[in-house]
C-alpha cells in the first residue's frame, strides 16, 4: 500500500515537470504566442535586417553583469541555478561568448539578443548560452538606457554581418551587354501567347573560337541581326528554346599593335554568317535531353574584294585569308552542381575551316589564287574536333562560365584553352580565353599563333 | 531514505505550478513593459468608446489585481475609453484584449489630475486596465472581458468596411523598396532626362505616379506651369523659347550654337557658328497620360563658317584647346523619338554639308611638299543610336541612360600650293564607321536635379561632360558648372587633325526649365 503510494506521488510529481520542460502549459504557450506577435511583423526581412556579433571582451562582461544584476538570466524560460550562471560566466570571463545582436527593419530599436559560447558562432543552429532577448525594450530595463544605446552605437570591437542581398534577374525591356567579343543589344521584345517571348536584337560577334580564331585572330566581325524565341520566360539567359543570328563579316583591326611574327588573315571578301542553336530534344520527356544544346554556325564569302579594296601597295603581298567555316557542336548541359560553384557542362564541338594562299600583285589585275591547281577547296580546309568541360552559373552575386577545352585538327595541331566569364550581379565583368597551339609547323602553316589570347571587360544592363 | 525522496516529490509536486507562474509571470511582466514602451512597432488596433456607452456601465466595476481597486468607467462624455486590442497575428486566433487606456478631454480633468499631465491643456491619457488587469480579467470574469470583445468583433461583422484605429508607428507603404530598380513604361525617363540635360525646355509634367517596376502602366499626370521665356545660356550655346512660341501639341525654340557632336572637338573647335530651330512635337497625344503619347523632337541646324580657331587657343577657360580642321557651312537634322513601333528610343543625328575648302583658317606646312600647305575638312557627320533608360529605385533620383548606335565622318585633306587660298588637290584620309556608346548618370533628388555626367566612347576617344548646380535663386534663376573633356586616343596613334586630351569649362544660366 505504501509502496502504491509511493509510486503515485511519484507520478504526479514527475510527470508535470517533464511535460513543462518541453511544452510548457497552454497559458504559458499562449502568453509567449501573444509576446511573439505585438509587432508588427517583418518576418520576410529577418535576413535583411542589420546584424552584428560584439565581440568586445570587456563591453560583454558589462553587460552580461546587468542581467546578473537584475536576475535577468533565463534558461527555458526559467531562472538558472546559481551553480549554471557561475559556470557559464566562466566563459564570459574568459573571452569566449560573444552576443548577437539584431535591428528591426523599419526603425532603430534591436530585436534579437543573445550570449553565443564563440565555438557556436558558425554552426547551423547554435545554442545560445542562455535564453535570446526579442524585445529592445526588456533588452534596455535589463541593461539600462544608455548601455543599450552603446549597443546601438557600434563603438566598440564587433563583426557586422548582415546579409547584402543580391538578386540577378533576367529582365526582358532592354538587355544592353557590351562585350567586345560578343555584344548584343536587345530593341525589341513581344510575348504572341502565354508566357513567351520573341526577342530581336543586334549582336557581333569578334572572330570563332571553335575554328581557333578567337577574337581579333580572325580580323573579321560578324555583326549582324538574331531572334531568339523563350517558350516559357526564365531566368537562365541561355534557357532560350531556338536563337537565330544572321549577318555579315566586316574587317578589323586589332586593339593593340603586335610584332606580325606571324601572318595576318586578310579579309577577301564580303562574307555572311548565320547561326541557329537551340534545345531541339525538348519534346522528348526526359531531364537528360532536355538540356542538350545543338548549335551550328557558318560562315561564306560570296562576294570576293576587287583588287583596288585592298588598298594601294607597289610591292607584291602574299597573304592568307579564311573565306568559309562551319562549326557544329554538341553541348549537355546542367550535368551536376559541383560543389555549388556551378553546374558541370560538356560540349562535343566539330570545326571545318579553309585558309586561301592568295597573291596580290600590282602588275596583276586580280588577285591570284596560289594554290589554284594543287589543292581542290575541300583540301583547304582543316577540320578541328575538339571537347569543352566546364561548370556554368547564371545566378546569384556572381554570375561565370569556366571550360577547358582540348582539341586537334587534320592538319596536324591541336591546342588546350581556357575559356572563362564572370559577371558580378549582372553589370559588370569580363570575358577571356586563352588558348594554346601544340604541334604547328610553322612553315606549313605560318598564320597560326603559339598562343592565343583574347580578353573584354563586361559593362551589361538588363531591365 | 524513502522519506527523504517522499518529501523530495512532494516538494517537487508543490512546487512545479510555482515554476510555471514565474514564466507566465516573466511574459506578463515583458508583454505590459513592451505595451507602455514601444511606440512604433506594435501592430495593435484600438476602438475608443465614451464614457457613457451603456456597454462599459454595464461592466462597472472592473476587478484590477496587484491591491488596486476596481476600476469604474465614469459615465462623463468627456471621457474617453480607449479598448486596445491584437487581431491578426499568426498563431492568435481570436481577438485578444490587452489594456484600456483612459482619455479625458482638454480642460475636463477632475480635481485629481489639475496638476497632473493635463496642464499644457491637451488631453490626458492613462493605462486604467492594464494588460495584467485584463489577463486577469479573463480568468476571474471572462462574461465582462467577451462582452468587449463581441462588441469590437461585432464592430466588422455588421460593417466590413469598418476600420479599427491603429497603433502602428511606422509607415511600411513610404519605405516600399525594390532592389532590382525600374524603369518607365512611358516617357517619364526620357522627358526627366531631357528637362536636367537638354539645352532646350521640355513642358514640366506635375507628376503623380507614373512608373512601376519593370512592366507595369504608366498613370495620371498633371501638366504644370511655367514661366513665360526660357533660356540656357553658356559659352558653348544658347537656347531661347517663350511661351507664344507653345502650341497645342508642341513647342518651339532657338538656338545658337559652337559645338559639334560627333567629332572630337571641344566647343570652338570645329571652326563653325551653328543656328537653329527647334520643334517638339506630340506625335500621338495621349491625353489621359501626357507622359505617354509618342514624342518627336527635332532640331534644324544650319552652320556657317567662322574663324574660331583663334578664339579657343585664347579661351581662359579651355585648356590644351586647338582647331585643327574645318567642318564647313552646312545644314544638320538631330531627332530623338520615343519608342516608335515600341522600340526603345531612337536618336539620329546627320549633318551635310558642301565641300567648300576656300580659305582654310587653319593651315599646317607640308614637310614633303616645299611651299605647300594643306588642311582638314570633314563635310559628313552622322550617329544614329537606340537609348536606354533606367532607375536604380522608383524615387527616381538616379538616373541612368545609355546610347549604344554606330557614329560616322568623313575627313578629307585639300592642299594649297605656292600660298594659293584654293585647294589644288584633295584626297580623302578618313571614312569612319565607329560604334558609339554614351553612359549618362543624372542625380535628382526629390526631382531637383544637382548633378549630370556623361562619358562618351567613339572612335577609341573617350569624350566626358559633366555639369554641377551651383546655386538656384527665387524665381527659377539656376547657375550650372560645366565641363567638357576629351581623352587623348586610346589604343591607335592620334591623327593629324585631332586635338590631344583637352578641357572646356563654363558657367550655364538656365532660366524657366
Amino acid at each position: 500500500m505504501r509502496k502504491t503510494l509511493f509510486l503515485f506521488i511519484a507520478f504526479l510529481a514527475f510527470v508535470p515537470s517533464l511535460k513543462a520542460q518541453t511544452a510548457g502549459t497552454p497559458e504559458v504557450e499562449n502568453l509567449k504566442t501573444l509576446y511573439k506577435s505585438l509587432e508588427y511583423n517583418t518576418l520576410a526581412f529577418d535576413d535583411l535586417k542589420q546584424k552584428w556579433m560584439v565581440d568586445d571582451p570587456t563591453f560583454i562582461r558589462e553587460i552580461f553583469n546587468r542581467f546578473v544584476v537584475r536576475n535577468a538570466l533565463r534558461l527555458d524560460g526559467r531562472i538558472p541555478k546559481v551553480d549554471l550562471i557561475k559556470e557559464r560566466s566562466k566563459l564570459v570571463q574568459e573571452g569566449e561568448v560573444t552576443i548577437e545582436v539584431r535591428k528591426r527593419y523599419y526603425d532603430d530599436e534591436l530585436e534579437f539578443f543573445a550570449f553565443y559560447p564563440s565555438v557556436e558562432i558558425g554552426k547551423e543552429n547554435p545554442q545560445a548560452l542562455f535564453d535570446p532577448i526579442y524585445d529592445g525594450f526588456l533588452l534596455k530595463e535589463i541593461v539600462g538606457d544608455k548601455s543599450y544605446e552603446k549597443i546601438k552605437e557600434l563603438t566598440y570591437f564587433y563583426k557586422e554581418t548582415t546579409k547584402e542581398q543580391v538578386y540577378t534577374k533576367l529582365g526582358y525591356n532592354f538587355d544592353v551587354n557590351l562585350n567586345l567579343l560578343r555584344p548584343e543589344v536587345m530593341f525589341w521584345d513581344v510575348t504572341t501567347e502565354g508566357s513567351n517571348k520573341y526577342l530581336l536584337s543586334i549582336f557581333g560577334q569578334w572572330g570563332s573560337d571553335k575554328a581557333l580564331w578567337p577574337g581579333w585572330y580572325l580580323n573579321e566581325y560578324f555583326a549582324g541581326a538574331r531572334l531568339t524565341y523563350f517558350k516559357s520566360l526564365s531566368n537562365d539567359p541561355d534557357k532560350f528554346t531556338y536563337r537565330l543570328s544572321i549577318g555579315a563579316g566586316f574587317p578589323s583591326n586589332r586593339p593593340y599593335k603586335d610584332k606580325m611574327t606571324v601572318d595576318r588573315l586578310w579579309v577577301s571578301g564580303t562574307s555572311i554568317y548565320a547561326k541557329i542553336e537551340g534545345y531541339p530534344f525538348t519534346f522528348i520527356d526526359s531531364d537528360f535531353m532536355k538540356d542538350i544544346l545543338f548549335s551550328v554556325e557558318g560562315k561564306a564569302t560570296p562576294i570576293d574584294n576587287k583588287k583596288s579594296d585592298y588598298g594601294k601597295y607597289t610591292t607584291i603581298q602574299d597573304f592568307y585569308s579564311n573565306r568559309t567555316f562551319l562549326n557544329w557542336e554538341l553541348r549537355k548541359r546542367n550535368l551536376l552542381n559541383v560543389f555549388d560553384f556551378g553546374q558541370l557542362e560538356v560540349g562535343l564541338i566539330l570545326s571545318s575551316s579553309d585558309i586561301f594562299n592568295y597573291r596580290l600583285d600590282p602588275a596583276q589585275s586580280a588577285v591570284i589564287d596560289l594554290e589554284k591547281g594543287r589543292k581542290s577547296f575541300m583540301q583547304k580546309f582543316n577540320h578541328i574536333i575538339s571537347a569543352e568541360v566546364g561548370v556554368r552559373k547564371s545566378s546569384g552575386l556572381i554570375q561565370h562560365s569556366v571550360n577547358i577545352a582540348a582539341g586537334y585538327g587534320t592538319d596536324g595541331y591541336g591546342f588546350v584553352g581556357l575559356k572563362t566569364f564572370a559577371m558580378l550581379s549582372g553589370n559588370f565583368g569580363f570575358d577571356a580565353g586563352i588558348y594554346s597551339s601544340f604541334s604547328v609547323n610553322r612553315t606549313k602553316f605560318p598564320y597560326r599563333y603559339d598562343t592565343y589570347i583574347v580578353f573584354s571587360p563586361i559593362l551589361r544592363i538588363n531591365y | 531514505m524513502k522519506r527523504l525522496l517522499t518529501i523530495i516529490m512532494v516538494a517537487g509536486f508543490l512546487f512545479q505550478p510555482l515554476v510555471k507562474a514565474q514564466e507566465a509571470d516573466d511574459f506578463i511582466r515583458n508583454i505590459d513593459l513592451k505595451l507602455r514602451k514601444d511606440k512604433k512597432y506594435l501592430n495593435l488596433n484600438f476602438v475608443d468608446l465614451a464614457g457613457t456607452e451603456k456597454l462599459l456601465q454595464n461592466l462597472n466595476p472592473v476587478p484590477r489585481v496587484d491591491g488596486k481597486d476596481p476600476f469604474v468607467f465614469k459615465a462623463n462624455d468627456n471621457y474617453t475609453y480607449r479598448l486596445v486590442f491584437l487581431t491578426n497575428a499568426i498563431g492568435v486566433d481570436s481577438t485578444v484584449l490587452l489594456y484600456i487606456n483612459e482619455i479625458i478631454a482638454a480642460g475636463a480633468g477632475d480635481s485629481a489630475n489639475i496638476f497632473g499631465a493635463n496642464q499644457a491643456g491637451g488631453p490626458t491619457e492613462s493605462m486604467v486596465i492594464a494588460f495584467n488587469d485584463m489577463h486577469s480579467l479573463m480568468g476571474s470574469d471572462y462574461g465582462k472581458y467577451s462582452t468587449l470583445v463581441e462588441y469590437i468583433d461585432r464592430l466588422q461583422k455588421i460593417d466590413p468596411e469598418y476600420k479599427y484605429g491603429s497603433l502602428l508607428g511606422i509607415t511600411p507603404d513610404d519605405a516600399i523598396n525594390t532592389s532590382l530598380g525600374m524603369i518607365s513604361r512611358d516617357n517619364t525617363d526620357f522627358l526627366n532626362f531631357m528637362r536636367a540635360n537638354a539645352l532646350h525646355w521640355y513642358p514640366k509634367v506635375a507628376q503623380k505616379s507614373s512608373t512601376k517596376k519593370g512592366r507595369g502602366a504608366g498613370a495620371t499626370t498633371d501638366v504644370a506651369s511655367s514661366s513665360d521665356f526660357r533660356i540656357d545660356a553658356g559659352f558653348s550655346s544658347v537656347s531661347f523659347s517663350h511661351k507664344a512660341m507653345d502650341f497645342s501639341f508642341g513647342a518651339a525654340g532657338v538656338e545658337l550654337t559652337l559645338e559639334e557632336p560627333v567629332l572630337h572637338a571641344l566647343p570652338f573647335g570645329n571652326n563653325t557658328l551653328g543656328f537653329g530651330f527647334r520643334t517638339l512635337l506630340n506625335l500621338a497625344k495621349d491625353n489621359k497620360n501626357p507622359n505617354g503619347g509618342m514624342i518627336l523632337d527635332a532640331r534644324l541646324l544650319g552652320r556657317i563658317r567662322m574663324n574660331t580657331a583663334d578664339i579657343v587657343t585664347n579661351l581662359p577657360f579651355a585648356l590644351n584647346a586647338k582647331s585643327n580642321f574645318h567642318v564647313g557651312t552646312s545644314a544638320a537634322v538631330d531627332l530623338h523619338v520615343t519608342r516608335p513601333f515600341g522600340m526603345p528610343f531612337l536618336n539620329a543625328y546627320i549633318a551635310i554639308g558642301g565641300r567648300g575648302y576656300s580659305s582654310p583658317y587653319v593651315t599646317f606646312n607640308d614637310r614633303t611638299v616645299a611651299n605647300q600647305k594643306y588642311a582638314y575638312f570633314s563635310f559628313t557627320q552622322a550617329e544614329g543610336s537606340f537609348s536606354f533608360y533606367w532607375n536604380t529605385n522608383d524615387k527616381l533620383s538616379s538616373r541612368f541612360r545609355v546610347d549604344v548606335g554606330l557614329g560616322y565622318y568623313d575627313m578629307l585633306k585639300a592642299y594649297y600650293p605656292g600660298g594659293r587660298t584654293t585647294a589644288a588637290k584633295t584626297e580623302v584620309v578618313d571614312n569612319t564607321i565607329s560604334p558609339v556608346v554614351t553612359l549618362y548618370y543624372t542625380f535628382a533628388p526629390e526631382q531637383n536635379d544637382i548633378f549630370g555626367i556623361k562619358a562618351r566612347i567613339f572612335d577609341s576617344v573617350v569624350k566626358g561632360e559633366a555639369w554641377l548646380k551651383l546655386l538656384e535663386l527665387d524665381g527659377g534663376h539656376t547657375f550650372r558648372f560645366a565641363s567638357t573633356v576629351f581623352s587623348d586616343p586610346i589604343g591607335r596613334a592620334i591623327r593629324e587633325w585631332e586635338n590631344q586630351g583637352s578641357v572646356f569649362f563654363q558657367i550655364r544660366y538656365r532660366y524657366g526649365f
